[in-house]
């Protein structure tokens, strides 16, 4: 039997459901939008000549990839010795580390940033506790805010493709290298750091990607003060004045940027068995 | 009297319930080739390891070239461990892998170069400095491990079993490398191996291990000619173990009563009437011939032959409870259910002394 | 200079563990907020006022609870149901095909996972309302809300059953269908006898994961059911309720609970897996 067939109603339904719409988007977005709202189809660069405006690149466009960049490096610092900490670990303990760690991933996006929410406003504990301690940051409104919100939700993605890596390394090589004189920091950062490299890059492609569509995060912590792609492209689409064309326009720009990294980085991702 | 390496003082290590390692103490001479031996999970891994700093001891005292190193961190005992999975870092190259000591030590990026070249050298990879360790052959991977280890001129070298994952012929090959390279360097070889055959090939003095314990330390030929222990007379060569009652001494001969048989037998302390004894019994010191030429001391039934190509292996009983193992070089043209004569040695009959393992 | 060295080394590990903690801290904070004030009584979800059980009340008497719980339920029990099986299919075409699959094929069956999910929710929206429902209209029908949902669902859910399953079928002893072959059975044979039995345990992994992504599903949902139909399953109640003035109480419930939920999916979904690694 050619397991060929197999594919079919699944490859046929991602096809149907996911590429058309995608196509479908690339149309929409080099179409025309007319003043009274109705759509005018036919092939115009006008919404990406647009979109080429500064104004984008400094606000909107430019947030989301500071914001995705920021959240990565934020999460690879807190994150990998969090991931080192149990890939070190044996036992109940660790299994017990790794669940809470994988807990908050399955629960719901919303509620977690619903719980920021209540956490960060200026009645919140978070305030409270800055301002004991002198300082008066308005958390919520603030991309620092959107930032401690999108760390938050996007963590243990960074988190469990580490693991993964640093869980299958040889521990005897950092005994070797300790044998040969270096010191704990040196082991780490010449043997254990190099070799983790699969699921540093895994993990930043899973955090840097997803943040840069994100948009329930700036949206409710932000209070309108920091755009992103994703809040744009929703204010185009479900907003007061809807512009399809270019929240399409806007969709492919974010798109492209994603492809960029993917491919520069699938082969990577796929070697760390987190995807795969 | 010779510089003393490594000194371990009643060294002991428990894993939960286990006693690993039991009161183990020993002194390992600079310049010695000095090998652990014992079958797995007698301790010898561990004892090494704890001597590498890998490992706390729960108790005793370790010192390197006379100072305390009990507490030592690894990075700073003056001692190196070739592991027995080699461990070489795989994403840099050989010759990075045996930079890799000197680079800790800070030295400068041309003296580096040119002790690595040397190293190198020493194993006979050079020109191979630039691959990658899994582009190597095992035997390959096995000498970058060595130069890796080597190339900081430890005063000890610790070696844990490096040759098992070495098919035969590399296996000997290796040996003789090693041996070599020990007497070139003059370095401090510990070796720990399971391979009795090795340790007796390669060491100069050796310690057989079990359960935890030293059993006997000593020279190949003082472990093999007087094993201490049931245990070690077993473990090393093979022996033939007898129990037997003294029924006769005059000095330093005796007469025990094996069963039905008798024997001579010469032990290096006097033996007590009616003492109860085991005898050990090299099958390759036994020589087999006519039975009545009046030379055999017993004679038996051949009741199995076992053709080896250089020796050939006999089962040949000698009472209704007793049978013995011969081995004899060559063939004789001895059949199975033939009645022999067995003659030894009064040397090669070795008394066991009464408390052992 | 050894002195030093470990005195570094000590204060980087106390750092380590100290971060460690601190993430742990970090991760749990907000939940714990969450479950605290879902027993406080008081009419507004974000003040303290004393232990009750009020929010819970008011949870089971809202009126628009019911509805959502239901379509979330439904929504999630349908979708997993296909997606699980298209999933599994795939994950059997990719490991036994007996030539390679092209790369391009593979690239998008793993591309829903990694893009952000605010494009596919774009894309549907855009499909719905330019093909889907125009093609219903002409043929005289009108496309309801929920199955256009459960469309949504099983596209994103696809991928990940693939993935689950794809690597529960790698670490599969290949010699066991070898041995049913080899007995004489056949293709279909194998299938049903040997690979599905011992693949279950990840099918069933791979359809918690989907019924859990299902029920937490936001965005898809949100850009598919636009346009007024009011249909909501629990994340898009959760959402309305953030536009009200005064946030109710009963969010907290709402949010412990749905938590609850997730815990208790997980949970089994990882003693499966325990399960799996012991057979």
């Amino acid at each position: 039997m050619n397991a060929r067939i197999l594919l079919w109603p699944g490859f046929a339904w991602l096809v149907l459901f996911f590429a058309v719409p995608l196509g479908i988007i690339l149309l929409i977005s080099l179409a025309h939008r007319a003043p009274d709202g109705m759509i005018h189809w036919g092939i115009s660069a006008e919404n990406y000549l647009r979109l080429l405006d500064p104004l984008y690149w400094a606000g909107p466009f430019g947030n989301s990839l500071v914001l995705a960049a920021l959240t990565t490096i934020v999460s690879l610092l807190l994150g990998y010795p969090v991931a080192y900490a149990i890939a070190r670990r044996s036992g109940p303990v660790k299994n017990l580390l790794l669940f809470l760690v994988i807990l908050p991933f399955f629960t719901n996006f919303l509620v977690r940033i619903y719980a920021w929410f209540i956490l960060l406003r200026p009645e919140g504990w978070i305030a409270w506790l800055l301002r004991a301690l002198g300082l008066d940051l308005g958390l919520l409104g603030s991309p620092l805010g959107v930032l401690i919100g999108l760390v938050y939700g996007y963590l243990p993605f960074m988190i469990l493709p580490l693991y993964a890596t640093v869980e299958r390394l040889d521990f005897s090589l950092v005994e070797a290298a300790q044998d040969l004189g270096a010191s704990r920091w040196q082991s780490f950062w010449r043997i254990i750091f190099p070799l983790s490299r699969p699921g540093v890059i895994a993990g930043a492609v899973l955090v840097f990607i997803p943040v840069l569509g994100e948009f329930i995060t700036p949206k409710l912590l932000g209070g309108g003060k920091v755009p992103m792609f994703g809040v744009l492209i929703e204010e185009k689409f479900l907003g007061r004045v809807p512009d399809w064309p270019l929240g399409a326009a806007m969709a492919l720009v974010l798109m492209s940027l994603v492809l960029l990294v993917l491919a520069r980085y699938f082969h990577q991702l796929k070697e760390s068995r987190w995807v795969g | 009297m010779d510089e003393v390496s490594v000194e371990l003082r009643g060294i002991s290590k428990r894993f939960g319930g286990i006693l690993a390692v039991d009161r183990v103490t020993l002194q390992i001479y600079r310049g010695e080739f000095f090998s652990l031996l014992g079958p797995s999970g007698c301790g010898k891994t561990t004892t090494l390891r704890i001597i590498a700093g890998f490992e706390h001891p729960d108790s005793g005292e370790l010192l390197i070239n006379g100072s305390p190193a009990t507490h030592t961190p690894p990075q700073e005992r003056d001692v190196n461990l070739v592991f027995q999975n080699y461990a070489l870092f795989p994403h840099l190259t050989v010759e990075q892998n045996v930079a890799f000591g000197l680079e800790m030590q800070k030295l400068p990026r041309a003296q580096i170069r040119e002790r690595v070249g040397r190293a190198l050298e020493l194993v006979r990879l050079s020109g191979l400095g630039s691959r990658f360790p899994h582009q190597l052959s095992g035997g390959q991977q096995q000498r970058v491990a060595l130069a890796r280890a080597i190339v900081t001129e430890p005063s000890v070298l610790l070696l844990d079993e490096p040759l098992g994952a070495l098919d035969l012929k590399l296996r000997q090959e290796m040996q003789l490398e090693l041996k070599r390279l020990q007497r070139e360097l003059k370095i401090t070889f510990l070796y720990v191996t399971h391979d009795q055959d090795e340790a007796l090939k390669m060491s100069d003095r050796l310690a057989v291990m079990h359960h935890g314990r030293v059993l006997q330390i000593g020279t190949p030929q003082e472990i093999y000619e007087r094993p201490a222990t049931r245990f070690v007379a077993a473990f090393i060569g093979e022996s033939n173990l007898l129990e037997g009652q003294v029924v006769h001494t005059a000095g330093r001969r005796a007469v025990v009563q094996i069963g039905p048989l008798t024997t001579n037998v010469l032990s290096d302390s006097p033996l007590q009437l009616h003492q109860r004894v085991t005898l050990a019994l090299r099958p390759e010191r036994i020589q087999l011939c006519f039975p009545n030429e009046g030379h055999g001391i017993w004679t038996g039934l051949v009741e199995e032959l076992l053709y080896a190509g250089k020796e050939t292996r006999y089962r040949v009983r000698v009472s209704p409870e007793i049978t013995l193992t011969v081995i004899s070089p060559g063939t004789n043209g001895i059949t199975v259910g033939e009645r022999v004569g067995l003659t030894w040695d009064l040397q090669s009959l070795r008394p066991i002394p009464e408390h052992s393992a | 200079m050894g002195r030093l060295r470990r005195w570094a080394d000590r204060i980087i590990e106390s750092l380590l563990v100290l971060d460690t903690l601190l993430v742990y801290i970090f991760l749990y904070l907000p939940i714990g907020v969450l479950v605290l004030y879902s027993f406080s009584a008081s009419r507004y979800a974000l003040v303290w006022g004393g232990f009750s059980l009020d929010p819970y009340r008011r949870l089971f008497a809202d009126p628009e609870i019911a509805p959502a719980l239901l379509n979330s339920v439904i929504v999630a029990a349908v979708s997993t149901a296909i997606a699980t099986i298209l999933g599994t299919l795939l994950a059997l075409a990719f490991e036994r095909a007996r030539a390679r699959l092209q790369a391009s094929v593979e690239a998008l069956v793993y591309l829903p996972i990694v893009i952000p999910e605010i494009v596919m929710a774009v894309g549907l929206l855009l499909f719905f309302a330019q093909v889907l429902r125009p093609f219903f209209s002409a043929l005289g029908l009108t496309l309801g809300p929920m199955p256009t949902v459960i469309i949504g669902h099983v596209t994103f859910s696809i991928s990940y059953v693939m993935v689950v399953v794809r690597a529960r079928l790698r670490d599969l002893d290949r010699s066991l269908e070898e041995a049913a072959f080899d007995l004489g059975a056949t293709s279909w044979q194998v299938l049903r006898r040997v690979t599905l039995p011992l693949l279950a345990p990840a099918i069933l992994s791979g359809a918690l994961l989907a019924f859990t992504l299902s029920l937490d599903d936001f965005y898809v949902t949100y850009f598919s059911t636009t346009g007024g139909s009011g249909f909501k399953t629990l994340p898009l109640y959760l959402y309305a309720l953030q536009g009200r003035a005064a946030i109710p109480p009963q969010m907290n419930a709402l949010a412990t609970l749905m938590l609850l939920a997730s815990v208790t999916l997980i949970a089994l979904a990882l003693l499966i897996q325990r399960r799996t690694r012991r057979a």
